[in-house]
Formats: structure tokens, sequence, C-alpha cells
């Protein structure tokens, strides 16, 4: 994720060129590789255990890695060395604009301490932006909300990566009264937490592309079809999160979720709005904590 | 093969379940988008097997499930349920639902399930 954060901020202040990043990125590909293919690679495992662990990667929100070892597929050492062998990606990234002559590693270097004293962030918070690991990103842009919205936008993240976009990344949260929305789709969760969480965006640029990332093309017809794949992306990652807390003895129940086709303004003492870029497009997450909301016109 | 009434109140899943269904052979003979649909559904209709989704508006699975089983007894219900609906599925298989399918699902799997009971 912060490779894409740091193209973006690169960019804006004129170290890169928009039109320079497909470059970047392609060169970035080649030089990221998804552990299980690097699994079979080394003969750690079969092809097929590393599909039944992607299978089970959409059940349980948890890692490749994780779930490999909790099957008895590799041991916690061959993970380590398999993520060695990953390596970064946004080391990858880095890679890529300096052997495309883009820019030195110098200057690269220089716009990293930039980007650290204009963002007020420790040595430590970089290290993990660096780390491009999810779960200690999300604690930067999130730590002064409550654990339960931490978490969730966190499953949501990690499943837009594993389902929609593994490019996905998001931008400083704001918390408002007001947010509007071009459409939304919305689920609440009620029981021990009640959390509302939305996803909001232009229908036939954002959610269109989502949609077809999400659920194929060809199931993809209209533009009610996009406000549809997200109700039941936003409903897959509220049944990983309630899964998940279902282990701490935390209930909570899914009421299904609906949309909204039509621009319009979500109201609520508070709403949490985490911006996100997904397939390339701006699509807002809103979130709800145990408070009431209204929608509409 | 089988005739099928699938139930879910997404458009997209429904798709997918009925595309998938008719490529391997089966009838969709009706759809319906929540509990009360899929049992206006059956005044008209006799399917082999109902796919019948948990979280749905109007009436959800869980209801639907009971008045199934009491008008219909002898109608195969297999639920679609997402991750963290446990509670939901052991609550619906005590209720006499044959099996549960998981969303987001892979189709063999999908069609492996159903394919168990017809």
């Amino acid at each position: 994720m912060f490779d894409r954060i740091f193209a973006e901020y690169l960019v804006k202040n004129n170290l890169l060129k928009e039109d320079e990043l497909k470059r970047i990125y392609s060169g970035q590909e080649k030089r990221y590789v998804r552990l299980g293919v690097i699994a079979i690679s080394e003969k750690l495992m079969t092809i097929e255990q590393v599909e039944e662990i992607n299978e089970l990667q959409a059940i349980y929100d948890k890692r490749f890695g994780d779930i490999a070892i909790s099957e008895g597929y590799l041991t916690p050492e061959q993970v380590n060395r398999l993520l060695v062998l990953q390596g970064n990606p946004f080391l990858a990234f880095m890679q890529a604009v300096i052997d495309l002559d883009l820019m030195s590693a110098e200057d690269f270097d220089k716009a990293l301490v930039a980007y650290q004293k204009d963002n007020g962030l420790t040595l430590m918070n970089m290290e993990e932006l660096k780390s491009c690991a999810i779960d200690r990103i999300i604690p930067l842009y999130m730590y002064d909300q409550p654990e339960p919205l931490q978490a969730l936008c966190g499953v949501m993240i990690r499943t837009i990566v594993r389902l929609v976009d593994n490019h996905v990344f998001i931008r400083k949260p704001m918390t408002v009264k007001q947010a509007h929305y071009p459409a939304l789709s919305l689920q609440e969760l009620k029981g021990d937490y009640r959390i509302t969480t939305a996803l909001a965006g232009d229908v036939e640029e954002t959610m269109y592309k989502a949609a077809v990332a999400f659920a194929g093309s060809d199931n993809i017809v209209g533009r009610e079809d996009g406000l549809d794949a997200m109700c039941e992306l936003i409903n897959c990652v509220n049944g990983l999160y309630a899964s998940d807390v279902s282990n701490r003895d935390i209930d909570i129940d899914m009421v299904a979720p609906t949309s909204r086709n039509n621009e319009g303004d979500m109201k609520s003492e508070s709403i949490l709005v985490i911006p996100m870029v997904v397939c390339g497009n701006e699509m807002d997450m809103f979130m709800v904590y145990d408070k009431d909301y209204e929608i509409g016109d | 093969m089988a005739k099928i009434l699938v139930v879910d109140d997404s458009k997209i899943i429904r798709r997918v379940l009925v595309n998938t269904l008719k490529e391997a052979g089966h009838e969709v003979i009706a759809e319906a988008a929540n509990g009360e649909e899929a049992l206006k559904e059956l005044e008209n209709v006799a399917p082999d097997l109902v796919t019948l989704d948990i979280t749905m508006p109007v009436m959800d699975g869980l209801e639907a499930l009971k008045a199934i089983r009491e008008k219909y007894p002898d109608l195969k219900v297999i639920m679609i349920s997402a991750a963290g609906q446990k509670n939901k599925v052991l609550q619906a298989l005590k209720d006499g639902a044959l099996d549960f399918i998981r969303k987001p699902f892979e189709k063999e799997d999908m069609l492996e399930t159903i394919g168990k009971y017809v």
C-alpha cells in the first residue's frame, strides 16, 4: 500500500509524472511474486495445496502464511524464508523508479525524509509504512478511532486487496457530521457492536470497475449491479469480521445490505470517512460507530 | 438433473448461481429476492431443491426455512451464508436445512454441495 501512497506524494510534489506511473508499476509487478507461487517454485507446497489456502483465505481474514502454518503445510521458518524471497512491494517500487532512471536513489531517499517531515511521522512510523503490512499501516491512520473500527477497516482493506484490487490504498481519514455520496452501498452490524459501513462512489466509474473485479464481467450488466456487488463485498467483509470477533465471544449480526442509486448525504453525530483509491478510482468508506444515522436526497 | 429455486436478495449472487447451475445442466425454474417471494413462487412451482440466502430483507432465510419445512416438508433446502453466520447456519441445520454454501463461493464447490442432494 505505501508504494501507491508514496507514488501519489511524488506526483503531487512534481518528483514524478503521472504518466510515468504505468511504467513504474509494470516494472514493480515483475519484481513482486505471490507467496503461494514462491512456495510452489520452492517445492514446499503443491498447486492444489496453494489453491486450498487461497480458498480458505476467502473464508478467514488471515494471511496466506498463517493459514499454511495452521493447516500444517508450512512451518513458521519456511514462511519466513518465503517472505524473504518475496521481497517488499515498496522496495520493488523504489527499485523500479531507480532502474527506469526516473529518480536517483539519493533523491528517492530525500523524498522519503520530506514525506516523513510533512506528515509528522517518526522513524518507526516510516518503517511501518514501508513494511506495506496493512495491519501495521491502518493503526497509523486510525490511531484515534475505536478498536472495532480499526479492525473492521483492516478487514475491508485486506478483502479488497484479495478480491478486488491488490493496489488499493487509503488517504487520511476525517470525521464529519455530513458526508456526500454519488451512490452508496451500506450494511449495518448490530449486537454487541453497532457499526454501519458504507462504500460511496461514482457508480459508472468506481463502483462498476470494483464490481467487475469482484464479481467478474459476465455478472455485471448494469449500473445497479455495481451497487449490488458493493453490497456483497461489504457483506463479505462484515461476515469475516463477525466470524473473527465471535472467537472473543462478541456476538454481532448482519442486517440485509441496502443501496442508494442517487446522490445524497449521510448524516450522523460522527461519520468516519476513509478515502480510498480502488482500481485507480476514488471511493470512500463511511463508518458510523454506535450512533444513529440518516441517508437520503 | 434438478429443478431449483434460487433465493437471494443480491441480483449478482442470483445471476452467478443461475448461470452456474444452468451450465451444469440444472434447471432454474424460479428466482426470489426474499423469503416472502420464495413462498409465493412455491405456490406455483415445484422445485427439487431450494438455495436459500440467510440475510435478506422482508423475510430472512431462517424464517423462510421454517415456513418451507412446515408447508413442504420434503423439499430440500441448502442455505447460502456469509462468513460469521455460524450460529445461524447451525440453527438452519437444526431446523431442517440439508447443508450450506459459504459466500464468496467457488463454483465447483457450490455444484459439489448441491450435487450431493440431487
